[in-house]
């Protein structure tokens, strides 16, 4: 790519589009206006920072700086129930997500797993399930799909079509990767337990694909940044394309504090808090809004006005309501050889045989299972270290300190229920380094949710043991209060009444302001929300600039 | 459900909650910490964060948390001064729990005529045990100090020559190809290289 001036636009300067966040949505956003000729500007609220910066460090990444944010600077608070007070979390935050240009594209595992379209029209097949808001999505598989080949191609995914898989209308674009020793477990002991495997779809390049290079498996992926671009975060895929435009200005460490309506009701002006601490405003024809399931309903409560009282956009009082976050059952293997799962990708195999909700079981769910080693050397033995019911020091501890390298974990990604009290909201005390009011996360768990996790968890037992394991171990499964992906919470539908954006993420009640990242999700999925939210992104994009064109923004 | 229990519980109770780290995050320190711990490696120098007596105590409990047998351990890798510096920096959200710990073992320790560090190793066990059981939320957060210290990167002053990563098998090149392991042996054609 030809290095050159990257454009920039000045404030008082009604830019065409405002996009806030440049993470897996914004990225694809700001692409997709910037390359049709539209005028961009993108802000993010955290830095900008680049390949060569990106370390193999997790005392870095976890405890001293990385791509999270200082949590003195981004305070959240939680609470399980609407008639407790919630209380700031811990050491460790409630929803993990990168504050850099990339946004969480950058720490991503990378699984891209499509949705199939059972997940489009799930309420009407099964009906209602009691306690959540289960809902249709006002759009199907075969209208996403086109998007979903999109990302696999512009974006870049490595993979293999596997059984059960959806329609798709053109191949990957790179073969999957290397099968490592976790896979081939997951591979073989699922088939010795009599269920079905398939390549994993990931978001990591096996080829030189866009003039990106190929991986290294230098084994850091998992809440880590890469170093050499071939990890399709939007840094690496679709932010070098959107500055080439000339049309696009990536403005970091910008902290959007509101959007501000003229007398008319529409969205003219994004405030925010530039570099150097100072208040600033940018005018604008239109704002889409793709900072994150939390960000995004915190920015729009955060807006209220006269005219929006409840926050902007919020007329059907659904706006932060239907948290989703993907339930993930855990169960650890040791094995009698080396798997080395701290080299390569996560994970290079699935197991999708339990991707339907069945009634028979008595509780909604659905999900599958992949093989993977720990997060880093360091996480190891903070997260997954003491084993439940092992010794937490001396002799026994450090033995298993050591399994490390013989260990992985059968992991499965399961259906969260949209519950209307699960949301998020603004702390009435508590606010960040900027004055926002901190973001407020209540949620409890529905009950299938757990139910469908110890499905699944059991089913992890029965391939780990089926795989030659010598030992095998469940890790306990307990309500959530940790989560990264933020779903539900400016749900899409064709009724202003119980949704807050249309199918083509406009809001309901403010024409030039659209909505798109995992807010819009009506439904959780099968817990690799990623790819669906590119998809939703593409087609946002080119439905947004076609109504740009012919004036109808 | 019942609020009883949670996930946050679990690791707080496991010892992997990160204890406040997160709130005392000092960008500015980093690379002096890392001078220092690259100065640290080498040539011993005062303590910073610990009096001498909490730095015996500190080093002699890590020896029970990850011994050192037929493999060096804890006290071998230098945990205790990834702690002494981590402590008065980016951990030093975590400094009041292990003070406390430590303050906690000294009291039982001269009860039994002797510094913690002095004890013979059965006796420390016991109170290790006794701090585990009575002090749990201080004993996770030294313990997670220590397993920093472990397996975190040698330039902040704990694994040292790599001791805590060649326990683990692990190898900090970060270039690799196929076959990763064991099980994946025979698997990869050329194409996969």
């Amino acid at each position: 790519m030809i290095a050159q001036e990257a454009r920039t636009f000045r404030t008082d300067e009604e830019v065409d589009f405002v996009v806030v966040g440049s993470g897996a949505a914004g990225g694809v956003l700001a692409k997709e206006l910037s390359t049709r000729g539209f005028s961009v500007v993108v802000m993010e609220q955290g830095p900008y920072l680049r390949p060569y910066q990106f370390r193999h460090d997790d005392v870095d990444g976890f405890l001293i700086d990385g791509l999270l944010g200082k949590m003195a600077d981004h305070p959240q608070t939680f609470r399980r129930f609407e008639a407790d007070t919630a209380q700031p979390a811990g050491g460790f935050p409630t929803l993990i997500y990168a504050k850099a240009v990339g946004g969480s594209s950058l720490h991503f595992a990378a699984n891209y797993w499509r949705f199939r379209p059972i997940d489009f029209h799930e309420h009407s097949v099964l009906g209602g399930v009691p306690g959540s808001g289960l809902a249709d999505w006002p759009i199907s598989y075969d209208e996403l799909e086109p998007y979903y080949t999109k990302v696999d191609w512009e974006v870049g995914v490595s993979g293999a079509p596997g059984p059960g898989d959806p329609r798709r209308s053109r191949g990957y674009p790179v073969p999957p990767m290397p099968i490592t020793s976790s896979g081939v477990l997951v591979r073989d002991g699922a088939a010795a337990a009599g269920y079905t495997s398939a390549p994993a779809p990931l978001a990591v390049l096996s080829r030189p694909h866009n003039g990106r290079a190929a991986c290294i498996h230098c084994g850091f992926c998992w809440g880590n940044a890469c170093e050499v671009g071939a990890k399709s975060s939007s840094l690496a895929s679709m932010i070098p394309i959107a500055e080439a435009s000339g049309n696009c200005e990536i403005r970091d460490r910008s902290v959007v504090l509101r959007l501000e309506t003229n007398p008319s009701g529409r969205v003219d002006r994004v405030v925010y808090v530039d570099r150097d601490g100072v208040e600033q405003a940018q005018r604008a024809k239109a704002v889409v809004v793709a900072a994150n399931g939390a960000e995004t309903p915190r920015l729009l409560l955060s807006s209220a006005s006269s005219r929006f009282p409840d926050g902007l956009a919020n007329s059907s009082g659904l706006l932060g309501k239907h948290l989703m976050f993907n339930y993930n059952p855990r169960v650890w293997a040791e094995y009698e050889h080396p798997l080395n799962e701290w080299k390569s990708v996560v994970a290079t195999r699935v197991v999708m045989d339990f991707y339907d909700s069945d009634p028979a079981r008595g509780f909604y769910g659905g999900g599958g299972i992949d093989g993977r080693g720990a997060f880093t050397p360091m996480f190891w033995g903070m997260l997954d270290n003491p084993r439940p019911g092992a010794a937490g020091w001396g002799p026994e501890f450090k033995r298993n300190l050591g399994a490390y390298s013989h260990a992985m974990q059968f992991m499965g990604h399961a259906t969260s229920l949209p519950v209307e009290t699960n949301s998020i909201s603004l702390d009435p005390d508590l606010r960040d380094a900027w004055g926002r009011p901190a973001i407020r996360v209540t949620y409890d768990d529905h009950p299938d949710d757990l139910a469908f996790a110890g499905f699944l968890q059991d089913r992890a037992v029965e391939i780990a043991e089926a795989s030659g394991a010598r030992s095998v171990w469940r890790m306990p499964i307990l309500p959530s209060d940790v989560a990264a992906h933020l779903l539900g919470t400016a749900r899409m539908g064709d009724d202003p009444g119980t949704s807050v954006v249309d199918r083509y993420h406009r809001t309901h009640d403010v024409p030039n302001l659209f909505l798109c990242d995992g807010s819009s999700f009506v439904t959780s999925g099968r817990g690799q929300p990623t790819m669906t939210i590119q998809a939703l992104a593409f087609r946002a994009g080119e439905h947004i600039a076609e109504f740009a064109g012919r004036g109808e923004i | 459900m019942p609020a009883s229990s949670s996930r946050r519980d679990f690791l707080a109770t496991s010892g992997g909650a990160l204890g406040g780290a997160w709130l005392f995050g000092l960008g500015p320190v980093i690379e002096a910490t890392r001078t220092w711990a690259r100065d640290a490696v080498g040539t011993e120098r005062p303590w910073e964060t610990f009096t001498d007596r909490e730095a015996a105590d500190f080093e002699a409990f890590s020896g029970r948390i990850i011994p050192s047998d037929d493999t060096p351990g804890a006290i071998e890798a230098g945990c205790v001064h990834f702690a002494d510096r981590s402590l008065g920096t980016f951990l030093g959200g975590m400094l009041d729990p292990v003070r406390g710990g430590l303050a906690t073992l000294d009291g039982w320790a001269t009860d039994e005529g002797a510094p913690f560090a002095d004890l013979p190793l059965s006796a420390q066990d016991r109170l290790v045990a006794r701090l585990e059981a009575e002090a749990a939320p201080a004993f996770g957060v030294m313990r997670l100090v220590i397993v920093f210290g472990f397996l975190g990167d040698p330039m902040y002053g704990g694994n040292r020559d790599r001791i805590g990563w060649r326990h683990m098998g692990f190898e900090d090149v970060f270039v690799h190809q196929p076959p990763f392991g064991w099980y994946d042996r025979g698997e990869h054609g050329e194409d996969d290289r």
